[in-house]
């Protein structure tokens, strides 16, 4: 049904020709945030989704239309062009001025390949890195394409594993943290999963100049290679927290969300009660971490939950009930999140602060949340 | 088994139905939707008497576990044993409400820490009769001692044990296990009374609406997918290998009694978001829909409190079985049909797979 309903939706937006909201970006200071919205009611036309730029307070200072739904996001460090891509299996990259008012420069990635909805710039902002599935031949990759020359594809690396999905820049600016969730698709089979008696997830650090892999991770059983590796979070210390989706019974309770230093050899655990994991229904959608270099935010909107460790101790720190809760970026503050949900909130939470007021409902936020890089930074 | 097999198997026609929801999507006019009254109905109807009834078996069973003190006689133990069924059929009835007054101070862990695969229940247990300070029992304390020993799992071990008679006498420092059964009972008649006393008082809590509607279907849709992958995907496994001990109330004999209240509640929900006035789920659909519910409690009904009992016989497995997957198929009936007629979204995010 979901299929049936979102193929239905895929035609009548791809229709769709670009309008851009009047933009009221002012001089507006603090932090930015990206993210995808659904918009309209999808009973008396299609669903319409736009990438959206807000302040911390949520509101809304850019909606730019993107021809169907999107996923995640890279920013250019200057902070001036974001590039939204398709939700997987798509084949559109949108990019777009923050700060402009005209609409989205859209390319596509090339036969054979379509985007897994995750890529990150370059420190240069040069080019840009996005995940890919290599589907004919059952692989992982990174598309590399040149900002500078219309987002021309000039070069590919590989993912080192099966079903990429986010990445990350390491603090040297050169490495990549890739989460390669080791689900096989394939375009003909929508977004069914092949291969789950056999998935290997593994979280790979890829150099972007060389595509060479300079360390790998995953878990140790068998049971543990259902926990498919999705989402990460760098810490400025080299430090990745990553996330995952359960492929096997849920009722287990194995811990989703683990931390590796890279060269370490192991992942820990970030652990939390038998009762709040089974919460989780095995399901997380997104990982941040904050500006002070201590807490991760792990969301689960399948549990309605956001959850926040110190990484210093391996504590659970505290959590947040979020009904559909999934987008997470960096606060304002250190030790602050900003928390966006399916049901339209837009709120600042972490395991210090008060528990944020109820929002208003409004159009649904998607899966994630970037923070813009400071534009003095 | 006196139960029937449905005259359809829902997974036949369920894509059908599916398919034909999708391609008609009619044009709705949701402002003719009054969320605020179908909330109304709803507390009045559904939550607040299931509310006052797991305050009123909890205190009952106060009465029946300050009985059990210093030993129990055989007539006071199976009357607290009652009583624990009571104030345990009431919880399962509401236990799918996990929003609003529920939604905070980890009222569901407590009331029922369960799965408990690390046998934290028994360890938390030991550790509290070990404690030499008496006053822990007090309510005010009790309220912070380990979760896992705060409900229900606890005051089975301490009531249904093989030896409970015994059990119960045993103890010579001041926390007794029949002080800690009314302990954990005088827990759970507070929780239970906080939690009606929060709905009577402000059943929004801050919330609009149609947010509140749409965390009632929520709690619905998480009812019955927690029934069919939990509480009989737990004791099922996924390798062909039963485990009747991971079931839930296993000691007490009752999984399947749990389950009955569950959908017996969960049907009850249904019913008051389907007949909203500005709902329109087509005839048969809810026909269908009503129809599984009446099905599914009676099959489980016949089967018998136990499943452990269940799984030992020869077609037991297969049984639970097909029940589960009947169950996840009304899941997904009810939340097409829901969602539809109501104008609710439910999940955008929890739905994704990404």
């Amino acid at each position: 049904m979901d299929m049936a309903r979102r193929t239905l939706l895929g035609i009548g937006a791809g229709g769709l020709v670009f309008l851009t909201a009047p933009s009221v970006w002012a001089a507006t200071s603090g932090p930015r945030y990206l993210g995808v919205r659904r918009l309209g009611d999808g009973r008396s036309a299609p669903f319409r989704f736009a990438a959206c730029v807000a302040d911390a307070n949520g509101r809304i200072l850019r909606q730019v239309d993107l021809p169907a739904r999107g996923h995640g996001f890279a920013v250019r460090p200057d902070g001036k062009t974001a590039v939204a891509l398709a939700r997987r299996p798509g084949t559109f990259a949108a990019a777009f001025a923050i700060d402009g008012d005209g609409p989205a420069r859209v390319f596509h990635a090339p036969a054979g390949r379509h985007f897994q909805g995750h890529a990150v710039f370059e420190p240069t902002g040069r080019h840009l890195f996005a995940t890919e599935n290599d589907f004919d031949n059952a692989r992982g990759c990174i598309g590399v394409y040149d900002a500078a020359d219309g987002f021309k594809r000039v070069a590919e690396l590989p993912s080192h594993g099966v079903g990429c999905h986010e990445l990350v820049l390491m603090p040297d600016g050169q490495t990549a943290a890739v989460a390669n969730g080791g689900i096989l698709t394939h375009p003909d089979s929508g977004r069914a999963k092949l291969n789950l008696g056999t998935m290997r997830p593994n979280l790979a650090y890829v150099d972007l100049r060389s595509g060479n892999l300079q360390d790998t991770i995953g878990y140790p059983d068998h049971r543990r290679h259902k926990l498919s590796i999705r989402h990460l979070a760098a810490f400025d210390d080299g430090r990745v927290v990553f996330a995952c989706q359960d492929q096997g019974p849920t009722f287990d309770g194995l811990p989703l969300v683990g931390l590796h230093r890279p060269g370490s050899g192991r992942i820990a655990d970030l652990q939390a009660p038998e009762a709040t994991t089974l919460g989780l229904n095995g399901y997380c959608g997104s990982v941040a971490v904050d500006r002070g270099g201590v807490l991760a935010a792990v969301s689960a909107p399948r549990g309605n939950r956001v959850l926040f460790w110190n990484t210093q101790t391996g504590d659970l720190s505290g959590s947040l009930a979020i009904a559909d809760g999934c987008g997470l970026a960096p606060g304002p503050a250190k030790g602050s999140f900003v928390l966006t949900s399916g049901m339209g909130a837009f709120l600042i939470g972490g395991p210090t602060l008060p528990t944020p007021a109820a929002p208003a409902d409004g159009a649904p936020w998607d899966n994630h949340l970037l923070a813009v890089p400071d534009r003095h930074a | 088994m006196t139960a029937h097999r449905p005259l359809l198997r829902p997974a036949t026609i369920l894509t059908a139905l599916l398919l034909a929801v999708t391609l008609a999507s009619p044009a709705r006019a949701a402002d003719t939707i009054d969320y605020g009254a179908i909330n109304a109905a709803i507390v009045k109807d559904h939550l607040l008497p299931r509310y006052h009834a797991f305050s009123e078996k909890t205190a009952a069973l106060v009465d029946a576990a300050g009985n059990l003190c210093p030993a129990p006689e055989p007539a006071a133990l199976a009357a607290a044993r009652e009583a624990f069924h009571g104030a345990l059929d009431a919880w399962q009835e509401v236990e799918h409400l996990r929003q609003g007054p529920a939604a905070t101070a980890d009222t569901h862990i407590r009331v029922k820490f369960w799965p408990d695969r690390k046998s934290l229940v028994d360890k938390h247990l030991a550790r509290l009769m070990a404690n030499k300070n008496g006053n822990t029992l007090k309510p005010d304390s009790f309220a912070h001692v380990s979760i896992a020993v705060q409900g229900f799992p606890a005051l089975e071990r301490l009531l249904f044990a093989t030896d409970a008679a015994a059990a119960l006498k045993a103890g010579g420092g001041p926390v007794t296990p029949c002080a800690v059964a009314k302990a954990i009972a005088v827990n759970l008649h507070a929780i239970a009374a906080d939690l009606e006393a929060r709905w009577m008082k402000d059943p929004a809590a801050g919330r609009p609406a149609k947010r509140v509607t749409t965390d009632l279907f929520n709690d619905l849709a998480t009812g019955l997918g927690a029934v069919a992958e939990l509480k009989l995907g737990a004791p099922l496994g996924t390798d062909g290998k039963t485990r009747s001990r991971r079931a839930e109330n296993w000691l007490s004999k009752r999984s399947l009694r749990n389950v009955v209240h569950n959908l017996v509640a969960l049907e009850d929900l249904y019913d008051g978001l389907a007949t909203a006035q500005g709902a329109h789920i087509g005839k048969g659909e809810d026909d269908l829909i009503r129809h599984q519910f009446a099905y599914l409690i009676t099959y489980a009904r016949d089967l018998g409190p136990s499943i452990a009992a269940v799984l030992e016989t020869e077609k037991g497995p297969l049984r639970l079985k097909v029940m589960k997957s009947d169950i996840q198929d009304l899941h997904e009936l009810v939340v097409v049909n829901v969602s539809d007629a109501l104008d609710l979204i439910l999940g955008f995010n929890s739905l994704d797979g990404d």
